[in-house]
């Protein structure tokens, strides 16, 4: 009975029937299910490389409490190195963004606003929005197409009092990952950048991209960002997401 | 005696392989024109090379330390120094952090203009380039629970600002002899630098409170009794009708209290610096001796994007010698930094005092590869020149650096 059963799956499969999700809204509601650590540890490496092939890199340690805290220490390059950027959520679910630099010698608060979406993460090529992802609640979905995979083409567009930078984002989203292994974004009707995932990692029992890379189209430079060293589940002291922290 | 050596090297082995070091620096070049006659004004070279690292391991280690050596040729004044910077030494005690040797305090909420920032002496030899003199002091810092800090410091022995370069020294008002007597000449200054002395020990306390309010915010009170790290400069006359005049630079004796706060509010951020000096003369009756002040600074930060802006309004204020009016000032500043790209930055400052005085500031740095960065920057005075910055006018120059961090 149960080799019938494989059978008739991989029989399904080849026609393109075998698939979990019948809408958009499946497909993303089952992205959303998916666990993450409530706390991480990552080792991060950017190397952004300029249309004329001209490379920069930065490297940096991340320490995560869920989406309500984060702090960031750039260990390379040297210019660089020591510069670190916290940001608490507050309880009305704004967000407090305190950066420290070593040649300044002190902790300082700065501005962030709806259009540091925009802004550029740390000189790259993503965005705050592109490493924040999108909320759903904020964007219409619309499955596209279904490949064989399956992969799910979904598109999703914002709403009319979504703040976004983007006008269409396309997403294709291999069921046995649930992960957006290529992003496409749109801007005044054009394809502006290019998102994939090239490497997902397995840990603790969650998947995480370990590897992608973001091209902006009209520029031909791009921006890859390995990441590893990941520890997750780790009891993290709250001190680490403290002013004393980042100065250390 | 085998024995103990074995158990030596043992403890050697494991203290050694705690100890986490890292050796780095920096290499810069910098060079500046005049516009007036294209003349260099400053051409330097900097070496820095810093030794840095931590005992133990954790979050927190049990001490971590930091020490730079820079070596520096101006080659405009063939002058060659080599000086020890930061190096210190800290140590993680629970909540608290205990900080001893030669280091740099910033304390401040506010740009460019910080009124509690006073712990160190100042480089004045480009007083524009805002670079501070480390000093030798003992600082602890209390990490308290619910965002309490208390950051205190004690300086032993007193360090002066290095006075400006020629180009950048205010002409002093002329020196008017007593009636019936001619001046014959003038001795070099008699410099009044403070006694390392139990009476000339400076300290300081800033305690700051973390609130969460709106986007964050904190709110510090500072009281720092100090030493002015610049001289109050009178005169003395020697002999009695042809006159010798002797400079005297006197260090006056101080006490602020001040407070700082910054507030993000929706998407600005909001900062303010406000303190009161008080001196041994309160009533203004001593030449000799700097009179009470008062100082404040409201400032807002706001990005659009790629753009960070800033807006500060500075307002000063010292009473005037007995009988005489208080000096008043008042300033704003505007500044905007656009980051194009990860190598390229460009910011414009705008400094503009009600005397009718201002600067305006340029700037450029584009990073070539990791750690090599250049910098075009442009100083530009106007102003009558009777007033704080057009005194500078012909001042106005541009500079150029490269660095390579390593």
């Amino acid at each position: 009975m149960k080799r019938l059963s494989i059978v008739l799956a991989t029989f399904l499969a080849s026609f393109g029937l075998a698939q979990m999700y019948n809408t958009a809204d499946e497909v993303m509601d089952a992205m959303d299910a998916q666990a993450s650590p409530d706390t991480s540890i990552t080792t991060t490496t950017m190397k952004i490389t300029s249309g004329s092939g001209q490379t920069l890199s930065r490297q940096m340690q991340t320490w995560s409490l869920g989406e309500e805290k984060q702090n960031i220490k750039f260990t390379a390059p040297p210019d660089i190195e020591g510069s670190g950027f916290l940001t608490i959520e507050q309880s009305d679910g704004s967000e407090e963004s305190l950066l420290w630099l070593p040649a300044l010698g002190r902790v300082r608060r700065i501005a962030t606003s709806g259009d540091d979406q925009d802004g550029s993460f740390f000189g790259s090529d993503f965005t705050y929005e592109d490493i924040g992802g999108i909320e759903r609640e904020e964007w219409e979905s619309v499955l596209l197409e279904i490949r064989d995979g399956p992969l799910y083409i979904v598109e999703v567009t914002p709403k009319e009092a979504t703040s976004t930078q983007y006008e269409r984002i396309v997403y294709e989203i291999p069921e046995a990952e649930l992960i957006p292994t290529r992003s496409e974004f749109y801007k005044a009707g054009e394809l502006f950048k290019i998102m994939t995932i090239s490497e997902i990692a397995e840990v603790g029992g969650y998947r995480i991209p370990a590897a992608m890379k973001m091209e902006t189209v009209g520029t031909g430079s791009f921006t890859e960002i390995q990441q590893s060293g990941y520890t997750v589940d780790e009891p993290i002291p709250d001190e680490v997401f403290s002013e004393r922290f980042l100065r250390r | 005696m085998r024995l103990a050596l074995i158990l030596f090297a043992l403890i050697l082995g494991a203290a050694y392989a705690q100890v986490d070091l890292d050796l780095g620096g920096e290499i810069r070049t910098d060079f500046g024109v005049v516009f007036r006659d294209h003349a260099p004004v400053d051409s330097l070279t900097i070496f820095d090379l810093t030794l840095s690292g931590e005992v133990g391991s954790g979050f927190f280690p049990d001490a971590a330390f930091d020490a730079t050596l820079r070596a520096r040729f101006d080659a405009v004044r063939g002058e060659m120094a080599v000086e020890l910077r930061d190096a210190f030494a800290t140590l993680f005690v629970g909540d608290f952090d205990l900080l001893i040797g030669q280091q740099t305090v910033s304390w401040g909420s506010a740009d460019a203009l910080n009124i509690v920032d006073v712990v160190n002496p100042d480089d004045l030899r480009n007083p524009f380039a805002g670079e501070k003199l480390p000093l030798p002091l003992l600082r602890a810092i209390y990490n308290g629970p619910g965002g309490l800090k208390v950051d205190a410091v004690v300086i032993p022995a007193f360090r002066a600002s290095t006075q400006p370069a020629s180009i950048w020294q205010i002409d002093t008002p002329p020196i008017i002899p007593p009636e019936g007597t001619t001046i014959v000449g003038q001795n070099p200054p008699r410099d009044n630098l403070p006694a390392a002395e139990f009476a000339n020990v400076q300290f300081g306390a800033r305690a700051t409170y973390r609130l969460n309010l709106l986007k964050g915010a904190d709110a510090s009170i500072v009281y720092f009794s100090g030493i002015e790290t610049t001289p109050t400069v009178t005169a003395e006359f020697i002999g009695e009708q042809e006159i010798t005049v002797q400079p005297i630079l006197n260090y006056d004796h101080y006490q602020l209290i001040a407070v700082d706060f910054s507030v993000g509010i929706g998407d600005t951020v909001l900062r303010g610096e406000a303190g009161y000096t008080f001196t041994k003369d309160p009533g203004g009756t001593d030449p000799a001796v700097g009179n009470p002040s008062f100082n404040a600074v409201l400032g807002t930060e706001y990005r659009f994007g790629d753009v960070t802006t800033i807006f500060q309004g500075n307002f000063d204020y010292a009473r005037g010698d007995d009988g005489e009016q208080a000096d008043l000032a008042f300033s704003v500043l505007a500044t905007a930094t656009y980051s194009a790209s990860a190598r390229l930055s460009l910011e414009g400052a705008w400094f503009q005092g009600f005397d009718g005085g201002g600067l305006i500031a340029p700037r450029a740095s584009y990073t070539f590869a990791d750690g090599v960065t250049g910098e075009l920057s442009g100083s530009f005075f106007f102003g009558p020149e009777e007033s704080r910055l057009g005194s500078f006018r012909s001042n106005s120059q541009l500079r150029t650096s490269l660095g390579f961090a390593f």
